[in-house]
């Protein structure tokens, strides 16, 4: 079961398990992201390359405009995950 | 415990289900129910994207001794040797990157080996990972 919503604040908050078939609605919602953005990954227990490459293709288009993702609070597995992609060096990760 | 799953992406919930029934039978510990979960949906989304074949991918997970095994087999399915992929560079930047890619890469790093062989017609990927408690 996954689920994406947006807090008050604007960060986007990220649940469950986040597959290759659930990654439209990942991008739905950052399509809309203009500036700095925080990622909550606190409720999230599982990604694979297919969300990895929905927030890269974002990260890749803030840049664009000197803006950023910031990911925050996630489990040691999907920190692990990000580490052996290299995305640590490509994502500001809290 | 062996399971067959038609070749579309709803199959991915039965699929980590399967994984987790499994993993709570043989008591796996959190970090090995993950890397299976990854490298199974890795495996079985590019069967979904690529290489023909049958409408359906069987499943099959073993523990033997200290170790678990995972077979993927793709009846009919064209032969493409994922193992054979070229190593990723990680430290790309981020204008370097493109989406895509590091899928295989994941596998290879969170499973212990990965070997893949065309036989009988089927495309058959076989993973293995050490259960030492380490």
């Amino acid at each position: 079961m996954f689920d994406i919503r947006q807090g008050p604040g604007g960060e986007v908050l990220l649940s469950g398990r986040l597959d290759a078939a659930q990654v439209e609605r990942v991008r739905d919602v950052l399509k809309d992201v203009q500036g700095p953005c925080v990622v909550d990954f606190a409720a999230l227990d599982y990604i694979s390359s297919a969300g990895m490459g929905v927030l890269l293709g974002a990260q890749k288009r803030l840049s664009g405009s000197g803006q950023a993702l910031k990911l925050i609070n996630m489990n040691k597995h999907i920190r692990e995950i990000f580490r052996i992609a290299g995305f640590d060096k490509v994502f500001l990760i809290e | 415990m062996q399971r067959s799953f038609p070749k579309n992406l709803d199959s991915l919930e039965p699929l980590f289900t399967f994984v987790g029934d499994f993993a709570g039978r043989n008591r796996l510990e959190e970090g090995v129910v993950f890397a299976v979960n990854l490298a199974v949906e890795e495996l079985f989304t590019n069967m979904v994207k690529y290489g023909g074949g049958a409408d359906a991918v069987s499943v099959d997970l073993d523990v033997r001794g200290r170790e678990l095994v995972v077979l993927l087999v793709h009846p009919g399915a064209d032969e493409f040797d994922p193992t054979s992929a070229g190593e990723v560079d990680t430290d790309r930047s981020l204008d370097e990157r493109v989406p895509g890619g590091i899928g295989l890469h994941l596998v290879r790093r969170v499973m212990d080996t990965v070997t893949y062989e065309h036989r009988d017609g089927a495309a058959q990927i076989r993973l293995t990972k050490h259960l030492g408690g380490s």
